[in-house]
């Protein structure tokens, strides 16, 4: 009595059925999930009570009927009475209940409802897919900015080609352009997120392919994907803006406000370097004639070779200022001065030329690219020790762009 | 019972460090992270048995110049290097000095995890080694 009260009442779908897979006895529950009364159960075949589920549960009964072994976590899915047009997902363990004469005589069932913890599994490895494609479509465009970078770069050792004598140089410049030093800083820009946003979506993968998913935890990966891949997308952001300005166009600026667009380029590497950027303008400069995005590119090559001289020290930061003034009457002067070591006596006259480095991971590019393209604007560009230490870069641009000889 | 074996994850980036400890608990690492080579230094009791996952390019000490510190002392755990710059040069030295592998970032999962494995191996060997010897 206290036992068929207990059947009755479980908090798990249970039924026994027989040799011929008619149900002998079914609890609320398992009613509740087939959408119909116990009545309607007892006495009839699985196929007249579920129609449309019998192909998948009459040959696993009958395999526990001809082997007498049970059949553990075994999954039905399929449309029930109780919830019609939705796919629903079961999870079933059945033993044989054996007869003193040593044959299978029912066949007990356990069932769980599944479908909520199915469908979370779906909705997670769907999330997922959509950001895995977001790394994927962030690393295409990552090629196609190189591309763009390619082209600028092209541009900006074509200026030089026009600009210096020594062609046997420049052939060496073309053939490694795209791996110069800005390459370099902007792709260790676009590099960390990308390698948290992978490791932290395969970390997510294998997660949710455990038993007991912590979903919190899953949580907490999507939230920190997200984060990244916003913090990816401002960098490509700032190199459009950047790069999709025409190359070779000659626009009149302001020096001052070219500088200001640099300065959050190099923000991040600043921060890590522990160095603070300080900018000084005169009131009042003339604008200049120039190709503002190599212009740029200039401006962010000295600040970021300005950073790694100080990042090299084991020293609490430095400091960068950056001045921009006029220089006579023909022209506008931007000077960045740092902190850093400074550079030895007997490289400072090389330091323009193609492949010559202090750094221990620089490629001598930066520079040597630097003068190329002052050298195509008809300006100029020179470099001195500062006391007590550090070193001082300065150009200058005229007024009116000469042609370059 | 055995405890579960250490690895030292030394990089400058938040998002970077976070998520690397994340997938090394995931699969019964026990993590220790640094945010840079000197704090690993001054502040790292470092286990007898474990590996480092070690960053490159750092504020301050560099990856390799933590690797020639760590040579000369005398119980070094193998070192694996994760890196977005691609330098031969010091991947070659590197390798050279022992580095257990140089893995260019994004690195996949796996990757990573038969690069920690491989450093436990020649960890565990060394340790047999040194103690016989």
């Amino acid at each position: 009595m206290e036992l068929a009260h207990l059947y009755e009442r479980a908090p798990i779908a249970l039924c026994v059925t027989d040799t011929d897979h008619r149900y002998v006895r079914i609890n609320q529950q398992l009613c509740d999930i087939n959408g119909k009364t116990i009545e309607e159960h007892v006495g009839r075949t699985v196929y007249e009570v579920i129609p449309h589920l019998a192909d998948q549960i009459v040959p696993m009964f009958q395999g526990v009927i001809d082997t007498a072994e049970p059949v553990l976590d075994h999954e039905v899915r399929g449309e029930t009475l109780s919830f019609p047009g939705e796919e629903r997902f079961f999870l079933g363990n059945h033993f044989p209940l054996i007869s003193e004469a040593g044959e299978v005589q029912y066949v007990h069932s356990m069932v769980r409802d599944i479908t909520d913890q199915r469908r979370a599994e779906a909705s997670l490895k769907e999330a997922n897919d959509r950001l895995e494609e977001r790394v994927r479509l962030r690393t295409a465009e990552l090629v196609g900015l190189g591309e763009e970078l390619d082209v600028a770069a092209a541009e900006r050792v074509r200026a030089q080609e026009e600009a210096s004598r020594n062609k046997a140089e420049l052939a060496h410049v073309l053939r490694v352009r795209s791996m110069g030093e800005l390459a370099a800083s902007i792709s260790h820009e676009l590099n960390q997120p990308l390698t948290a946003v992978l490791t932290n979506a395969q970390t997510a993968l294998r997660l949710i392919g455990k038993k007991k998913p912590d979903l919190e935890e899953v949580r907490e990966i999507l939230e920190d994907i997200v984060s990244d891949d916003k913090r990816a997308g401002e960098v490509i952001r700032r190199l459009r803006t950047l790069l999709r300005k025409d190359p070779v166009a000659q626009e009149t600026v302001q020096l001052d406000e070219l500088v200001s667009g640099v300065l959050p380029l190099v923000r991040s590497d600043a921060l890590g370097a522990n160095v603070r950027i300080s900018v000084k303008s005169a009131p009042n400069l003339p604008p200049v004639e120039v190709d503002p995005v190599q212009v740029q590119q200039v401006v962010m090559n000295l600040l970021v070779n300005a950073i790694d001289a100080i990042r090299g020290l084991e020293s609490e930061g430095g400091d960068i200022e950056v001045e921009i003034s006029r220089a006579g009457k023909q022209g506008v002067s931007v000077t960045v001065v740092d902190n850093g070591p400074g550079i030895p006596a007997k490289e400072i006259s090389e330091v323009f030329k193609p492949f010559v480095t202090t750094k221990t991971e620089g490629l001598g590019m930066g520079l040597a690219i630097c003068k190329s393209i002052l050298d195509a604007h008809g300006g100029t560009i020179s470099v001195e020790n500062s006391a007590p230490r550090g070193c001082c870069f300065s150009f200058v641009l005229p007024l009116k762009q000469r042609a370059a000889s | 019972m055995k405890t579960a074996p250490h690895v030292y994850l030394i990089d400058d980036d938040e998002s970077v460090r976070k998520s690397v400890a994340r997938l090394l608990r995931t699969e019964a690492y026990q993590v220790e992270d640094y945010c840079s080579a000197q704090e690993f230094l001054e502040t790292c009791r470092m286990a007898q048995h474990g590996c480092i996952v070690l960053d490159l390019r750092m504020p301050g000490l560099s990856g390799e110049g933590l690797q020639d510190k760590l040579l000369a002392m005398k119980e070094a755990l193998p070192i694996i290097v994760i890196t977005g710059h691609g330098d031969l040069r010091i991947r070659a030295s590197m390798l050279k000095k022992g580095a257990v592998a140089f893995l260019a970032k994004p690195f996949d999962d796996q990757e990573l995890l038969d690069a920690i494995e491989a450093a436990l191996v020649r960890n565990r060997r060394e340790v047999e080694e040194r103690s016989e010897a």
